[in-house]
């Protein structure tokens, strides 16, 4: 009986002795989970356990981090639209200031014209102004559009060699301009995922592209291939080139060569083909060299 | 404040072979930031594997520091280093490293369960769609071909969420349009995800796919530049000994700049 009662006083002891341990444990754990959650609370870096354990605080340390580095980094780019937003902005007035300060020119001229001939002249040069303006602002609907994602890209199984085909024979009177010829090579009936309408856009945009830095009587060529995860279609000219270190310029918004600042564009159509291959979860690239031509890469994934 | 994924600063590892002093890495700076895809580029013996195997925590240096995610990983022992990379760092590899009596989805989720997390299929199916592998999901790796199991790799490496991946010549073992089209499909998944990613090659046209790319002779960095990338001009510096305090000037003198054009 005395044994039984000194064994069953240890037993008790041994239980108090471990709940206390577990009382400390939990009380430890919803400290630093507290403190935690109070530097987030304060947008302020969560405190880093110098030494990755195996512990269950070590793993519930590690994920609060991985959110406090989400919400940081959700906050720095919401700062970054803000700030791409404002330089946006200016870049639209600027485009927008020459062509507007020209007709107003213009219209103020034609006013105290009475010469039959420099009327005409003056009207044909605000004819050609506000075309400038129209294709500004069609350009900046449908990147606005794009980016805010009011139109959604709609991948269905289309025949690619229609697209091209669309693509290549909306450009062919710009190009007939300059005597260029356009190859194409694709086959018929080439079935891939893509948004017809969307990537029509984004292939015109690389011909004019081409057919903009190709000289008299060049030529392009588009061809496509299929490779084991993506669909490859190449445009490659004879043009005048780009120099590597304006290679990863040219995709930029407003991104213009500077010895063609002469030439009509606004410098979106690289961009815009960009975002709308990426946006079907593809890529660009581009290989080139000054005087030896560009070729433009897009890669559409297969399935 | 910490914007690096990776930080080292006068990072030397040393060999002793024989009575020589192999310098593997002779005092090496090198940044990356949040989100980027960096390419390391040398010849083999330049140093990169070291510099991957270092900032991977597989191997620790002879001096110098490595921060990864905040963490000096110089203080850490054997098992705290395993704890570490399997909650830090993804790695896809050359083989591909599969295990071949799991099918694939089984493949990808192994690291998630083997830490006792929870996986979260939405984001794991995401990830096989844009991978192009929702329909080899319940199929065997020795069914695939060598492109497919990279795929499953790489797959892999996103879905534990890992603060980055680590690319040691992913693309070894294929041929040069598949190497380039999974390379693609690595460069997209980055951008998705915003995965940092920093990969090793020796292969030119590889490395172009890239946001910057540093090029690593004899153990030391001899330049960094802007790849095909969309990065924009702030990470071209190697960072050589400015604090991040600088950085900030530098970026926003940049961007300013930039406003101008």
């Amino acid at each position: 009986m005395k044994i039984m009662i000194s064994c069953l006083c240890i037993v008790i002891v041994f239980l108090w002795l471990r709940m206390r341990k577990m009382k400390k444990d939990i009380y430890e754990f919803t400290e630093k989970l507290d403190r935690s959650l109070e530097d987030m609370a304060a947008g302020k870096e969560i405190e880093k356990e110098a030494i990755p354990s195996e512990t269950l605080w070590g793993k519930t340390n590690e994920k609060l981090r991985r959110i406090g580095g989400i919400w940081k980094k959700n906050s720095e780019k919401k700062q970054k639209e803000k700030e791409q937003i404002k330089e946006w902005i200016s870049d639209i007035s600027h485009q927008t200031k020459t062509p507007i300060a020209n007709l107003k020119m213009y219209v103020e001229l034609l006013q105290d014209e009475t010469e039959e001939e420099k009327r005409r002249e003056f009207l044909s040069n605000i004819s050609k102004q506000t075309n400038k303006l129209d294709f500004f602002i069609q350009s900046m609907v449908k990147m606005s559009r794009l980016e805010t994602g009011v139109i959604e890209i709609r991948q269905e199984n289309h025949d690619l060699y229609r697209t091209i085909g669309q693509a290549v024979s909306a450009i062919v009177p710009k190009a007939e301009q300059k005597k260029i010829r356009i190859y194409a090579d694709c086959e018929e009936e080439y079935c891939v995922k893509h948004d017809a309408k969307w990537t029509e856009e984004a292939l015109e945009n690389v011909l004019d592209n081409a057919v903009k830095y190709t000289g008299r009587q060049g030529r392009i060529c588009v061809s496509v291939t299929r490779q084991e995860i993506y669909t490859r279609i190449s445009i490659r000219d004879n043009g005048k080139g780009i120099a590597p270190e304006r290679q990863a310029e040219i995709f930029r918004r407003f991104y213009r060569e500077p010895e063609v600042h002469d030439q009509e564009g606004i410098g979106v159509g690289l961009y815009l083909a960009r975002e709308i291959i990426a946006l079907q979860n593809g890529y660009m690239e581009v290989c080139s060299a000054p005087g030896a031509g560009a070729e433009f890469q897009i890669y559409l994934p297969n399935s | 404040m910490e914007k690096y994924i990776v930080r080292t600063s006068g990072l030397k590892k040393y060999y002793q072979m024989g009575k020589n002093v192999v310098k593997a890495l002779d005092g090496v700076d090198f940044k990356v930031k949040d989100g980027e895809f960096v390419a390391i580029i040398g010849k083999s013996g330049s140093g990169k594997s070291t510099l991957l195997h270092m900032i991977g925590g597989l191997d620790l240096p002879t001096s110098g520091e490595v921060y990864v995610d905040g963490r000096n990983l110089a203080g850490l022992n054997k098992e705290q280093l395993a704890i570490f990379r399997r909650r830090t760092v993804g790695f896809i590899f050359q083989s591909y490293n599969l295990v071949q009596d799991l099918n694939v989805y089984e493949n990808i989720v192994l690291p998630i369960e083997l830490d006792g997390g929870h996986v979260d299929t939405e984001f794991v199916d995401g990830i096989l769609e844009l991978l192009q592998l929702q329909e080899k999901k319940e199929v065997l790796p020795n069914t695939l071909s060598g492109g497919q199991q990279q795929r499953v790799a790489i797959a892999r490496a996103i879905a534990a969420k890992p603060a980055m991946i680590l690319a040691d010549e992913p693309t070894g073992n294929l041929d040069t349009a598949t190497s380039h089209d999974v390379l693609g499909l690595l460069k997209t998944v980055a951008r998705q995800f915003e995965q940092t990613i920093v990969l090793i090659t020796h292969d030119q046209d590889i490395a172009q796919l890239a946001d910057r790319i540093v090029r690593i002779e004899d153990g030391q960095i001899v330049c960094s530049h802007i790849g095909d990338g969309e990065m924009e001009d702030s990470c071209m510096e190697g960072g050589q000994t400015s604090d991040s305090h600088t950085t900030d000037d530098h970026m926003t003198e940049g961007s300013g700049s930039h406003a101008e054009k």
